[in-house]
């Protein structure tokens, strides 16, 4: 594959990644070297691989030696809907759901991190052994 | 107690936490409304130190300065924690199962970063384009249209809220979590 405007790609998951990318027939080839950063799995010549699993994958993408992979196979592959923007260069991938799902069905608080009013990255996990009231709320 | 403020307008909450004692965390990208099925503010939880859910997503207030409004009296909240974590007391309304998203609110959520983020990076169009998406997807969830409104350049306490309240209310008051029982 010919690669032509090469451009970056934000993708908006549980974290964000500006990635290299190009785009043929609107479908968005990214850098293999890039697939884990994105995704959280690892693409091997089992599939995609993430601690003790592997989602197996069309030959022809883990055999081939090509630098570029199409990254909608991978999220289609895992289970996650994407939405994609061409023209603002941004994709959004949902690897929430299933994460949500259990934790809903189960009953169990999944860990997050996020920020504080200082600006320090702060675990929920950091009050584990602790009872919590969590509240959500806005400005809005 | 932890408050995680699904917002991005870091002034306002800094502002609205200025006296807070507890931890307040900031889910600009509402990654903590995705994960724990939040559709509405304020939203309390219930976890214990097993990181288990006790009384899931269920909306409580604070202080009854909307009590006739929303018809929740913010006492009898702070009862029922008080009665849990004093004497390990739990609600019957706790066993309610959170109905998950579907897949137009999952949708919905995607089009939401899209539409936060490229209005960050000055893509007007595109922002809009993707908040439009976004609304239409999941009309009745508040972190979807009402977080929207400020950053349309609406009044998420004008018309447009009274009007998404009442189509909301019309609807049902769906929510994900333990409904509401309203009081006459």
């Amino acid at each position: 594959m010919s690669k032509t405007n090469n451009k970056t790609l934000t993708v908006l998951s549980d974290h964000t990644s500006v990635i290299e990318v190009f785009w043929e027939n609107s479908k968005p080839y990214i850098k293999r070297d890039d697939v884990q950063e994105v995704l959280g799995w690892e693409l091997k010549t089992e599939g995609l691989c993430k601690e003790t699993t592997c989602v197996p994958l069309p030959s022809d993408l883990t055999s081939n030696s090509s630098e570029f992979v199409d990254l909608l196979i991978l999220t289609e592959a895992l289970g996650f809907s994407t939405v994609t923007d061409i023209e603002s260069g941004f994709l959004a991938i949902d690897n929430f759901s299933s994460l949500r799902h259990s934790a809903l069905s189960e009953r169990k608080a999944p860990d997050i991190e996020l920020p504080d009013l200082n600006g320090d990255k702060r675990f929920l996990s950091e009050w584990s052994d602790k009872k919590k009231l969590l509240v959500a709320f806005s400005s809005w | 107690m932890i408050a995680i403020a699904i917002d991005e307008n870091i002034d306002a909450i800094k502002e609205l936490a200025k006296e807070a004692t507890y931890p307040v965390l900031i889910d600009a990208d509402h990654l903590f409304s995705d994960l724990y099925a939040v559709s509405n503010v304020p939203t309390v939880i219930w976890i214990d130190e097993n990181d288990t859910i006790i009384r899931p997503n269920a909306v409580e207030v604070g202080s009854d300065t909307f009590t006739e409004f929303t018809g929740i009296s913010c006492a009898d909240h702070m009862n029922q924690v008080k009665a849990w974590v004093q004497e390990g007391v739990v609600p019957e309304d706790a066993q309610h199962a959170v109905e998950d998203f579907d897949q137009n609110e999952i949708a919905a959520r995607l089009h939401f970063r899209i539409a936060a983020n490229s209005l960050r990076a000055g893509l007007d169009e595109a922002s809009e384009h993707h908040f439009e998406k976004a609304e239409e997807l999941a009309p009745l969830d508040f972190t979807i249209v009402r977080a929207a409104m400020p950053l349309r350049g609406g009044n998420p306490f004008g018309e447009e809220f009274f009007e998404l309240y009442e189509k909301y209310q019309t609807a049902g008051s769906p929510y994900h979590g333990i409904p509401r029982q309203q009081q006459d």
